[in-house]
């Protein structure tokens, strides 16, 4: 393996994207308060360890909706991944087969959706922006199923794109952005929309972008089978609070009758333990995924779930446990952050702090 | 060798300019994010002093025991591993130290000279430090060598079942801590303590690396003579709360059955009083140590527990007592800190700030 830590993987990922690929993979919308408010609410939670508990043998695995995860990471949807790595998202599906994950397809990357679901046959799972009525709904869910995806994610935080000032300042838009066929479905998403979505798919939905347990719980009234917290990595609403935040509220209002997946700043074995011990099932990787593709595409990403899974088990086993449904609670702190929050400050030794 | 520097900030630049990169690096490193390190700061630099006035100071006792022991300050040296790469004459270095100035050094399994030879070295009561690499046969033997060497005391590390996650350490560095019987240490459980009490006998117990109250009880339960409160200088799980976050619930918890002492950034005269005033009968040093060591091995060090006893002297006259026993939780309150935490943020004269 090339690396040993993710700060390499970042500095290689820098010198290897270039300034406008670098922003889009790095960036927030407006003040990147959201993106930074994540960091900060996983800084504001500590661990407590308890010592004298054989750890000699430490389980990180579970699943998502009954399919199996070698850890509790999955692969978080990212639109135009082409412009991050040749093989854009077969890389990640290449990476995802070899370590034992997760990937979650975006409806707005390359390759298509039927060239990446015959590249191997591990469970995954397909994430789909609405961008057009009923028929285009029917028909792009007829070649979801039928390339059989498990799951379909539906995202809901993006009724309107937000301000990326990056790239607005830079006269750049990604891929995905160019045609913008469609966007008034994305405005009219409502949960008559989900419902019919939900029939039309007719298996497990999972609710992308849910930020308040008032959400949460018409999402499990509708019946989703997983909620997933996000804020879109800082992405979208802007001044928005951090994921990690907002996690314990959503776990209590979904009480157990659904799954629920949270992303947003995760970096650190460290970040996921709290958030299973928080409730979370398993926690999506956004801009460490892309980083890690940018660095060195498949290889570096399996070498990136790789450092995840030390971190995971030295975590786990200095915290005195020896399986994820171990962690709760009552393993946390509440805590201040030692410093300024940004969305590299897990790394403190990249060159200057934060690379821009 | 005369070493003479009139502030630790001195002492510190020669260090720097003693040590090679890897050994300031392994000395001054913590694990992952070093947030666990840098919160022993912060939580030191949140607490102030309510000083009383109008009390004769002209006549102060700065000394005190450990388990029986007697200490000049209230300052112990805490164990530390290879101390032999960056001092001439490794542990025997710090034990001439000890000696001379009178305080107790703890001698890590993992440094040089070895067990007996540092016990040998000079007739002040000391302390050895063990990590577990071998079975409850080798366990048990190692115990027999300790009270056939005449250790006054000996000290049970519990914070490291797995070697914390070093990101400032070079492959080679990484490579030198893959050991093996490293294994063992994953395996200790409460019953090792009661193992070892039963072969050490009279000998007191210490538990290095408690950070809960739920476990400083369990030590009392057991018998455990002292609590040591420590996240290794940071080096071991992240995310962790300061030690002295910790020290109030832990002696609320311990109830007066077991002494307390705690390491962990501990850097200023002012720091250690802190400690004693919310109930800890002594502080480690051990950054601090090293940087002595470093700048001029065992007079270096010396000179550095008399720059500390000078500081301890002049706090504890402001603050209004003449003996560490009237110190009370009373002469402290919460404070915000005015700075932003890190292992060199106490001397705030360095250039640069931090030296890396």
């Amino acid at each position: 393996m090339e690396f040993l830590t993710n700060h390499e993987i970042i500095v290689r990922a820098r010198r290897n994207a270039t300034g406008a690929v670098w922003d889009y993979l790095a960036g927030g919308s407006e003040s990147e308060t959201t993106m930074r408010r994540n960091r900060q609410a996983l800084d504001s939670i500590a661990l407590r360890p308890r010592v004298l508990r054989d750890v000699s043998h430490i389980d990180l695995s579970t699943t998502i909706l009954g399919f199996p995860l070698r850890i509790p990471v999955f692969l978080a949807p990212m639109a135009s991944l082409q412009i991050v790595t040749p093989a854009a998202a077969m890389a990640v599906d290449e990476a995802a087969e070899e370590f034992g994950v997760i990937n979650i397809l975006s409806g707005h990357t390359q390759p298509s959706l039927e060239e990446v679901a015959v590249n191997s046959p591990h469970p995954k799972f397909f994430q789909i922006y609405v961008r057009g009525d009923r028929h285009w709904i029917a028909d792009l869910l007829a070649r979801v199923r039928e390339n059989r995806y498990r799951a379909l994610a539906v995202t809901v935080d993006t009724a309107v794109y937000s301000n990326r000032e990056r790239q607005l300042m830079a006269g750049w838009e990604p891929p995905s952005r160019r045609n913008p066929g469609g966007r008034e479905y994305l405005a009219a998403l409502s949960w008559d929309t989900y419902d019919e979505i939900a029939e039309i798919w007719g298996g497990p939905m999972i609710l992308k972008g849910v930020g308040t347990p008032e959400d949460a719980a018409l999402a499990v009234e509708h019946g989703v089978a997983a909620v997933y917290v996000t804020n879109h990595g800082g992405r979208q609403l802007d001044h928005d609070r951090g994921s990690a935040s907002v996690l314990p509220e959503i776990v209590a209002a979904v009480d157990g009758r659904a799954e629920v997946l949270v992303d947003g700043g995760f970096l650190r074995g460290t970040d996921i333990v709290k958030a299973i011990a928080l409730g979370a099932r398993a926690v999506g990787i956004g801009k460490l995924q892309a980083w890690a593709l940018a660095a060195g595409g498949q290889a570096a990403l399996e070498n990136c779930l790789h450092i995840l899974e030390t971190e995971l088990t030295i975590a786990m086993g200095l915290l005195g446990v020896t399986a994820l449904d171990q962690l709760d609670p009552s393993c946390l702190a509440r805590a201040r952050p030692v410093g300024p929050c940004h969305e590299m400050s897990a790394f403190p030794f990249l060159p200057g702090g934060r690379l821009t | 060798m005369d070493v003479n520097f009139e502030t630790s900030h001195d002492m510190i630049l020669m260090a720097r300019r003693n040590l090679d990169q890897d050994n300031w690096d392994y000395i001054c490193g913590a694990a992952e994010s070093e947030t666990s390190l840098r919160r022993n700061r912060m939580s030191l630099d949140s607490l102030a002093f309510r000083p009383r006035v109008c009390r004769d100071v002209s006549e102060i006792d700065t000394a005190t025991t450990f388990l029986g022991h007697k200490l000049r300050i209230p300052v112990m040296l805490a164990p530390m591993g290879g101390i032999e790469k960056f001092s001439p004459k490794g542990a025997n270095d710090v034990d001439d130290a000890a000696e001379a100035f009178g305080t107790i050094n703890f001698i890590s399994t993992v440094t040089q000279p070895g067990l007996e030879e540092v016990a040998e070295n000079s007739p002040h009561p000391k302390c050895f430090q063990i990590y577990v690499r071998g079975d409850n046969d080798w366990i048990r033997d190692l115990c027999k060598r300790i009270v056939r060497a005449k250790y006054s005391m000996v000290t049970l590390t519990v914070d490291s079942a797995f070697y914390g996650n070093r990101e400032r350490l070079n492959p080679s560095q990484l490579a030198l801590r893959r050991v093996s019987a490293r294994e063992w240490q994953k395996k200790i459980t409460w019953d090792t303590v009661k193992m070892i009490q039963d072969t050490i006998g009279s000998t007191p117990l210490t538990l290095k690396g408690i950070m809960t109250a739920e476990d400083a009880a369990l030590a009392v339960e057991h018998g455990v003579n002292a609590i040591y409160i420590s996240n290794h200088g940071g080096r071991q799980l992240d995310h962790v709360l300061g030690n002295i976050q910790m020290l109030p619930e832990i002696v609320a918890a311990a109830d007066g059955k077991a002494e307390i002492i705690v390491d962990g950034g501990f850097t200023r005269g002012t720091d250690i009083i802190k400690a004693i005033a919310l109930g800890a009968k002594a502080v480690g040093i051990g950054r601090l140590q090293a940087w002595a060591l470093g700048a001029g091995a065992s007079a270096g060090l010396i000179r550095c527990l008399e720059l500390l006893e000078k500081e301890i002297t002049t706090t504890m006259g402001l603050v209004g007592v003449t003996a560490l026993d009237q110190l009370t939780p009373d002469y402290i309150t919460q404070a915000m800190p005015v700075r932003l935490p890190h292992e060199f943020s106490s001397f705030p004269h360095l250039p640069g700030g931090r030296i890396t």
